[in-house]
């Protein structure tokens, strides 16, 4: 789908494609900003990697090292993909993380405890998952609640069912099967695993149909002037509810990933997992507010949350010393990001 | 003279009568018939520990005819948020209640339930040492079925340690619900087990993702790298770590409390060389049958230690059958 030249002033800056500069301001410093603003995760992560090479030296470079970073931060980053294009239209989803253990966990139900065919099942699963994204979405714009409170809800109904079918007991498949090869297994010959290689291609499907589609440009749109929007055509509704289920999709499908790579599967995975998206989107530059943010923002956010706990126990503190770092960094960003919107004459 | 309105007065007076007799005798037989009702409270539902304890409770009720039921948070944040289910119980006034007690938090909640007149037994830890001790005198006295989690960490330490190649490198333990008071608990057996052999420790507490704990344990395997033994407080911290170790071929002894299912398989491998299970079957188990048999038959319920059992991979086929049977 080509992408339609938009309405001078619909569309907020954010967008990968040209990045910055709001039409009508045209000042340099603006322009400073804004890239400043895209720059900044990247800027962010060499940062943290520099930092910790000083401190942990060669360790931080290791094949392991790369390969636990790379190992966490890819089903995360898949997560905060279908966040951020969720956080551009303007909604949120607090359920991600328990949909993350739920669409696994109906995926072994039916093929390692009930015999179904693993393919099958997983196209069940995957149903399943976009079905959660399905009601979310129908749910939030029918009744007009926020997101918010729509996406809690659900969090605590997949909690149930997830406890409903597990039990709190492990399912494990460690034998031979193709469609766990094809989404967890290792890459012969290097210390990195298949999730990467799809986190790769999701963020570029993702960001292609961000920024050079018009459903794209219409979640941008949606999320930045809702009434402007739709003074203009832009269905608001339908591009929400289609992010909505692209955002639950993402997190079941990282969350079958994860399972194939470790091969058991239990109701506490994906646990707070739902906060480190939407920190990985942030930290990334998505707005809380909507109609900012990128996908490889969000990429790396992901890569520079892994970064700094694996970093951190790789230089001696103590691992749950991770989250009070990861809190603290959260903050500093939406204030720095606030920071630049204001002098930048637009939202945060 | 017996009009026809005072026979009738009679007769309803004698129907009435003889109603009443028999729903009283029949609430009597119904009485003897009506199934006691007993509550246990768990610390949490979701992971197979506690699930196996259900199962006990479970069959319990069905061997000793009672309506058993398990309550608990979703999941363990500590021993203070099994207050309210504890409450809630005490309110729905059962016949007998069942208490896991991690530490002196839960005294008030035993000391009201006892004031309300409804017996309590405690099943898996009954921990009065120290500062825990209670200052209610009837506490000290309850029944407790089961194997005390500090001891069965030390129990596992001794036996474990032996594996370990020498006295004075590290062990690595992880934990990946340091909310979990039972974890703690079982850390400090262990951690007494080691002491008196001279090994050091290393804490590190993991979030239960797998893929988190994982990457968190391989990077204090490479901070650390004298590391020599790793300890799973339960299968979310192992689990993880046996994946690492057998996948970089570090033959680095592994114990765990527990078998879950992943868990079982590292064992055959001889990754994981020795897990404790404290069949907590056994413990839920006996407490119902305790309470059971203090509400029909007025006998003073007993202490029973559960034991524990050592898996390693000699044993772990005759255990199989047992995981998935839901009852180690």
């Amino acid at each position: 789908m080509a992408s339609d030249a938009s309405p001078a002033g619909l569309v907020t800056n954010g967008s990968a494609s040209g990045g910055g500069t709001p039409s009508g301001t045209g000042s340099w410093h603006a322009g400073v900003l804004a890239r400043l603003r895209e720059f900044g995760p990247a800027i962010g992560l060499i940062l943290v990697l520099l930092v910790f090479t000083a401190i942990a030296g060669q360790k931080m470079w290791s094949t392991q090292t790369m390969s636990a970073i790379s190992t966490v931060a890819s089903t995360v980053a898949i997560v905060a993909v279908g966040v951020t294009l969720l956080m551009i239209c303007g909604e949120f989803d607090l359920s991600v993380g328990q949909n993350f253990a739920f669409t696994p966990i109906v995926w072994t139900t039916l093929f390692v405890t009930n015999g179904m065919n693993e393919w099958l099942a997983l196209a069940i699963a995957l149903g399943c998952a976009a079905f959660v994204g399905v009601v979310n979405g129908w749910v939030t714009t029918h009744f007009r609640i926020p997101s918010f409170i729509t996406t809690l809800g659900m969090f605590f109904v997949l909690q149930g069912l997830n406890n409903l079918l597990i039990s709190g007991r492990q399912l494990i498949a460690f034998e031979e099967y193709p469609s766990l090869d094809l989404l967890g297994a290792k890459l012969p010959g290097t210390p990195f695993y298949l999730p990467l290689i799809w986190m790769f291609l999701i963020a570029t499907i993702a960001w292609f149909v961000l920024t050079r589609t018009r459903i794209g440009n219409w979640t941008y749109a949606t999320g930045g002037k809702v009434g402007p929007a739709k003074a203009m055509g832009v269905p608001t509704d339908r591009v929400k509810r289609i992010n909505f289920i692209a955002c639950s999709f993402l997190a079941g499908l990282a969350g079958c990933m994860q399972f194939a790579y470790v091969r058991g599967i239990t109701q506490g995975q994906g646990d707070k997992y739902e906060l480190f998206a939407i920190t990985a989107a942030v930290i990334g530059g998505t707005s809380l507010f909507g109609g900012v943010g990128t996908i490889w923002g969000s990429i790396i956010g992901a890569f520079l949350l892994a970064t700094i706990q694996i970093g951190l126990v790789l230089s001696g503190a103590p691992g749950s010393f991770y989250v009070t770092f990861i809190g603290l960094m959260l903050v500093i960003v939406v204030i720095a990001n606030v920071r630049l919107a204001r002098s930048g004459g637009r939202q945060a | 003279m017996i009009t026809s309105r005072s026979s009738r007065r009679m007769a309803v007076g004698v129907a009435a009568a003889v109603l009443a007799l028999t729903s009283v005798g029949g609430a009597a037989v119904l009485a003897q018939d009506a199934k006691p009702n007993i509550v246990v409270v768990v610390p949490a539902l979701d992971n197979p520990f506690w699930q196996v304890q259900k199962n006990g409770a479970d069959q319990a009720g069905t061997d000793f005819g009672a309506n058993v039921q398990v309550q608990g948070p979703p999941s363990d944040t500590g021993d203070a948020n099994m207050i309210p289910f504890v409450q809630a119980a005490i309110a729905a006034q059962p016949d007998g209640i069942a208490l896991d007690y991690t530490s002196k938090t839960m005294e008030a909640a035993v000391v009201a339930a006892l004031d309300a007149g409804i017996p309590v037994v405690l099943y898996n830890n009954d921990r009065f040492e120290g500062d825990n001790a209670p200052d209610d005198p009837r506490i000290a006295g309850l029944a407790f079925s089961g194997q005390d989690e500090q001891i069965s960490g030390e129990i596992l330490g001794n036996s474990w340690a032996a594996a370990l190649k020498d006295s004075a490198c590290p062990v690595l333990i992880v934990n990946p619900y340091p909310s979990a008071f039972v974890l703690t608990l079982r850390a400090d057996g262990m951690k007494r087990a080691l002491a008196a052999r001279g090994n050091p420790v290393i804490d590190l507490e993991v979030n239960p993702d797998p893929v988190q704990a994982e990457g968190s344990i391989s990077a204090k395997l490479q901070e650390s790298p004298d590391i020599c033994g790793i300890v799973g407080l339960g299968n979310p911290g192992a689990n993880p770590a046996a994946k690492y170790v057998s996948e970089n071929n570090l033959g680095i002894p592994i114990a765990t409390f527990d078998v879950g299912a992943e868990a079982a398989k590292w064992i055959k491998d001889g990754v994981i060389t020795m897990a404790i299970n404290q069949q907590p079957f056994l413990q839920s188990y006996f407490a119902v049958a305790n309470l059971v048999n203090q509400v029909k038959y007025n006998l003073s319920p007993v202490n029973v230690n559960t034991g524990t059992s050592l898996v390693t991979k000699d044993n772990i086929a005759s255990v199989q059958a047992c995981i998935d049977a839901g009852r180690c």
